[in-house]
């Protein structure tokens, strides 16, 4: 974890209200799959709290991190991380929260597939997996979900994968149409061997029907958890969820003992 | 006089004593904005430090409430966390041995739901090795006793303070609520009762309400709003407790640089507490010091202590 200021190499914004922000952070930085960065404009007074995004793309040249992020504007936050130019500089604290696993692809002694489910502004805290993924030559199939044409990330850079990738969109405007959630389940009821580690970051509603599924097909399911966050380091206790031990709960951190939880103790 | 000031070292200038406990500078930082300290350690020097408050602890640990537990509001946010936390016991066991490898003064936050939790809370710490003092939260807004929120009411905040100040082994400071009517009353009740020292202001209970959904932001509905906007009612508060008592004041609300550490002081403050701004500006503190003692130096301040309740209410 790194406190220091980044400068904006790159700001374009796309589709339906959305924006890739590139970074250069003056450190090398160790930034594994599904971890995340809180941001803000450095000297801007509101909003006073940074926001959390995950990486999208991490490349180190010399002593310099390049960091990418892709976001939706919603809010004063967002809106004010789009208003960056070029040179600019950003508050940075990261890389932060636990990443994601591929030991339990690897552990096993017969060879797991990965399958991997995302969906609207989830889908960038994935590609980093899908890569790893790819370079470990784990048979991996990815699904990206999107509201319409103009809602789908990344997709250029999921092509370039040799994974096996379904496109959705509610509308039909590209892809297969409908939730993605739907072409999951149809993929996974043809599979002769259910020989799957499931990997999930997108709406909520998305994640626990990914990991209903996952679980009826008994699978392991491993979701990116979103919380609003006030530090992103673990001393404001603000970014809690319920997650289920034995007969009893508890609330934990998404931005320390997360993002990333097993499915199946998640209290969605 | 400034060749003089300039060979003065920073402990010279900044340190300070409250009820009889040194520190080597007046920036210490609040409960539940800090963790159990060791989460800064990445992030900045904790040596540097005056001191840090822990997040409150009670006897056994808690869960806390349900989320969403924050929210942004303008200049500052609401929060409800409901003292999740890892009980006193685990703060002794875990925590402390390895704070104890820094230099910097370390004060425990106590809450508890009945007389019997402080004093619970109070004799477990009270074997711990290593902290300053306590200081006790009566005032938390989230957390109802039958009702009633001890700090409101001046003679329960009394007899807390003087049950707490009977088997303590440390000095106690007591936290004051701002969501009372006259902050005053509570001052002298509870210095009365053998308080040694006072912080304020802990939060101010507020609502958020999302006009699509018509829902409260935060499960609790209610919460507690801290960070820049409380700031000017703080100066308040203890500008007023400062006319009344003779205890010394800890200042707490919104700061979030040098120059709202400094209003503090003046306005009756010995020391003063960063809360909201650890969140997003993790090194608020270390540039607080910096900025205050470059402030001494430029003003001619020998040792900052001159500027406590220095406030010039008559005009010239
Ligand atoms: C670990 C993590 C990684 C994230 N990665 C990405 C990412 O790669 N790309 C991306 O677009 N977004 C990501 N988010 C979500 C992003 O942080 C929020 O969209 C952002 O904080 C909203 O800020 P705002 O100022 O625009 O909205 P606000 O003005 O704060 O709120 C606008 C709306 O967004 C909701 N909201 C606020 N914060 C969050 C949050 N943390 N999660 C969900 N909804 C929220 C509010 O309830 C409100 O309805 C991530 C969140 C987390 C916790
Ligand atoms: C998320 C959060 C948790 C807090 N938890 C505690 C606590 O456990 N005990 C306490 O005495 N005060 C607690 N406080 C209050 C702060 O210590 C401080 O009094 C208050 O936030 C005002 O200062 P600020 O505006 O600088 O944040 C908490 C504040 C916040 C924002
Ligand atoms: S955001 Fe503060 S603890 Fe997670």
């Amino acid at each position: 974890m790194k406190e220091i200021i980044a400068i904006v190499q790159e700001i374009n914004l796309f589709g339906n209200g959305y924006c890739r922000l590139k970074l250069s952070v003056p450190t090398i930085l160790d930034i594994n799959a599904g971890q995340f960065a809180m941001l803000k404009p450095a000297r801007l007074f509101e909003p006073l709290l940074r926001r959390a995004m995950a990486f999208y793309q991490v490349k180190v040249i010399n002593n310099t991190t390049f960091v990418d992020f892709i976001f939706h504007i919603l809010g004063r936050g967002t809106q004010a991380l789009a208003e960056l130019r070029p040179g600019d500089q950003v508050e940075f604290l990261g890389p932060l929260g636990k990443s994601f696993s591929i030991a339990p692809i690897q552990k096993q002694d017969q060879v797991l597939r990965a399958l991997i489910v995302a969906g609207g502004v989830g889908t960038p805290a994935v590609l980093i997996l899908a890569q790893e993924l790819c370079l470990k030559r784990v048979e991996t199939y990815i699904f990206l979900g999107a509201r319409s044409k103009d809602d789908l990330i990344g997709i250029d850079d999921f092509s370039l994968l040799p994974a096996k990738l379904t496109i959705t969109t509610d509308d039909g405007s590209v892809g297969e149409k409908g939730f993605v959630t739907e072409s999951l389940e149809k993929f996974l009821e043809m599979q002769e061997q259910n020989n799957f580690v499931v990997y999930t970051c997108g709406p909520e509603i998305m994640m626990k029907r990914t990991s209903e599924i996952a679980t009826s097909f008994g699978l392991k399911t491993y979701a990116s958890l979103e919380a609003r966050m006030a530090c992103g380091f673990g001393v404001c206790v603000g970014c809690v969820v319920e997650i289920q031990q034995s007969n009893d709960f508890s609330y934990q951190r998404v931005c320390v003992e997360g993002p990333i939880f097993e499915g199946s103790e998640v209290v969605w | 006089m400034v060749d003089n000031l300039s060979t003065k070292s920073e402990s010279e200038i900044l340190a300070i004593e409250i009820a009889g406990i040194k520190f080597k500078n007046p920036v210490l930082t609040a409960s539940g904005t800090f963790g159990y300290g060791l989460d800064f350690a990445e992030l900045i020097d904790l040596n540097r430090l005056g001191g840090f408050c822990s997040k409150g602890l009670s006897p056994k640990p808690m869960k806390g409430n349900p989320p969403p537990r924050i929210v942004e509001t303008h200049g500052g946010m609401l929060n409800a966390i409901g003292l999740q936390n890892i009980g006193a016991k685990a703060f002794v066991t875990d925590k402390l041995p390895l704070l104890r490898n820094y230099n910097t003064q370390i004060i425990a936050n106590v809450f508890g739901y009945s007389l019997d939790e402080y004093i619970e809370a109070i004799e477990i710490l009270n074997q711990g090795e290593g902290i300053a003092a306590y200081e006790l939260n009566i005032s938390c807004p989230n957390v109802k006793e039958g009702g009633i929120v001890i700090g409101n009411s001046p003679s329960a905040a009394a007899s807390v303070t003087s049950a707490v100040k009977r088997v303590a082994k440390r000095p106690v400071i007591v936290k004051l609520s701002p969501n009372v009517t006259d902050i005053k009353q509570l001052a002298l009740a509870v210095e009365s009762a053998g308080a040694d020292a006072l912080s304020l202001i802990n939060t101010l209970v507020g609502t958020s309400i999302d006009i699509y959904s018509r829902r409260p932001r935060l499960a609790n509905i209610t919460g507690g709003l801290s960070g820049p906007a409380v700031k000017p009612i703080a100066v308040r508060m203890v500008y007023e407790v400062a006319q009344v008592v003779k205890i010394p004041i800890i200042g707490i609300g919104g700061i979030a640089n040098w120059m709202d550490a400094v209003e503090f002081l003046i306005a009756g403050a010995c020391a003063i507490q960063i809360g909201t701004a650890n969140y997003y500006d993790p090194t608020c503190s270390i540039k607080t010091i910096d900025g205050l003692l470059e402030y001494c130096k430029k003003q001619n301040i020998s040792q900052i202590s001159e500027l406590v309740k220095s406030i010039k209410l008559i005009a010239k």
